[in-house]
């Protein structure tokens, strides 16, 4: 207290205000002493200005007057209230997000390898770096919301990329396929993991994509294959042209041990020679080898004029 | 969420090793512990403590296997927990191994 006010030397009359107005600025904001009683003055001398620093307390009836006229809301009906769930309603998608959906969809459209990697937190040099390496094996690093990628997939072919997409992701994109590179650049950055990719329209896992980028390329693939379907039919060929064969090394070999020109007189070597040359379906291969190992004699053959022998030399 | 209690400390921790495979639906937990656990910050509290991520595809559980300095192994199934339950799980354990000296010394 500032002021030590002597109640007992005050006049009567001022005494009596003094109270009233003491009791009415006590209650101003505080609670009735007793029900029913109103304050008859307000008191203002002592009450605060219109605009203060604290919450100035209000005159009563005012009090009364607002709880009385206090808003209270209709409680719907057990019936009229919501049981199902609130169907948000669907807002149009703000500009930005339909600009990025777009550039995800040229994305995918263009680029032929598109990696995903889970990054636990990078920090810039690293990525600067890692941009920089994969750049120069020309694949991009892109950044996108995953909420815009998860809508955007949600509609396409690639669904199955979704769930791929939670927390911190980076799409590694390129035109071509260069998993290589790529998984030898990631192996220096332990923090980023690769988690899948699309590669030409398929989708891989992480051991997918490691097996691919152990595949060789497609020329030596396609040599492979065809390697493989000519073998069968060399083989087949190869084994009916045994037995021929066979049979004309054999007769080379006897031609060779006897000497051609004694042999020339006998007949039934010539008739045989003869009728080996004459078969319709007779291989090729018989009869040049018949020929080549005979031409080199063909001159000694016309002047013994054995008809056997030129019908022999010459090509059916 | 970084304040000092929230920050993780690797001291006492040799090898996290994280396994999860990214096409199921339950391994949200997982990579935001991965996350949290990989980050710069946490990494320098300990530079020799190695975090190593397994990527499967065998629709398995999520799982985080902590070694610890004097060869205590933590094994956590990430497919029912928060990365938060995770975090705490290992702090706990990570006070409860450091040496009280420091403790004392400090106070």
């Amino acid at each position: 207290m500032s002021k030590i006010i002597d109640v007992s030397t005050m006049k009567y009359a001022n005494l009596r205000g003094y109270f009233r107005c003491k009791m009415a600025a006590t209650l101003c904001g505080k609670l009735l002493l007793r029900q029913g009683w109103l304050p008859v003055t307000h008191c203002v001398r002592h009450g605060s200005k219109a605009v203060t620093r604290h919450r100035r307390p209000m005159h009563f009836l005012k009090q009364k007057l607002l709880a009385l006229t206090e808003y209270i809301p209709p409680k719907p009906l057990a019936s009229q209230r919501r049981v199902a769930p609130r169907n948000e309603p669907n807002l149009e998608v703000s500009g930005l997000v339909a600009l990025m959906k777009r550039e995800v969809q040229a994305v995918f459209q263009e680029c032929k390898m598109i990696a995903v990697v889970h990054n636990s937190s990078t920090n810039a040099e690293d990525m600067l770096n890692l941009r920089h390496r994969l750049r120069r094996h020309g694949i991009t690093v892109k950044f996108f919301p995953n909420q815009v990628m998860r809508s955007y997939l949600a509609g396409s072919q690639y669904s199955n990329l979704e769930p791929l997409f939670i927390g911190q992701t980076v799409l590694f994109v390129s035109k071509e396929p260069k998993v290589k590179e790529m998984l030898q650049t990631l192996r220096t950055t332990p923090q980023m993991v690769l988690m899948g990719a699309c590669i030409e329209n398929t989708l891989f896992s992480q051991q997918g994509v490691v097996s691919y980028s152990k595949l060789p390329s497609l020329a030596i693939v396609q040599g492979q294959v065809v390697s493989g379907l000519t073998l069968q039919t060399s083989q087949t060929a190869a084994m009916l042209q045994r037995h021929p064969a066979h049979l004309s090394a054999l007769l080379q070999q006897y031609l060779k041990q006897k000497g051609f020109s004694g042999l020339l007189g006998q007949p039934e070597i010539v008739g045989f020679a003869t009728w080996l040359s004459n078969e319709e379906n007779f291989p090729d291969c018989l009869r040049f080898q018949l020929n080549s190992s005979l031409a080199p004699r063909r001159g000694e053959e016309k002047r013994r004029a054995n008809s056997g022998v030129s019908a022999l030399g010459a090509p059916q | 969420m970084a304040t000092s209690k929230t920050a993780v400390v690797l001291k006492t921790v040799k090898k996290i090793v994280v396994q999860f495979c990214p096409f199921e639906a339950n391994v949200r937990s997982t990579r935001e512990f991965l996350t949290r656990v990989g980050s710069e910050k946490a990494r320098s509290t300990n530079m020799n403590c190695e975090v190593m991520t397994e990527v499967k595809h065998d629709r398995s559980d999520p799982i985080v296997d902590i070694t610890f300095t004097d060869g205590e192994r933590l094994l956590m199934k990430g497919a029912n927990l928060t990365s938060s339950e995770m975090l705490s799980a290992l702090q706990l354990r990570c006070r409860a191994k450091e040496p009280p000296t420091i403790v004392g010394s400090k106070k």
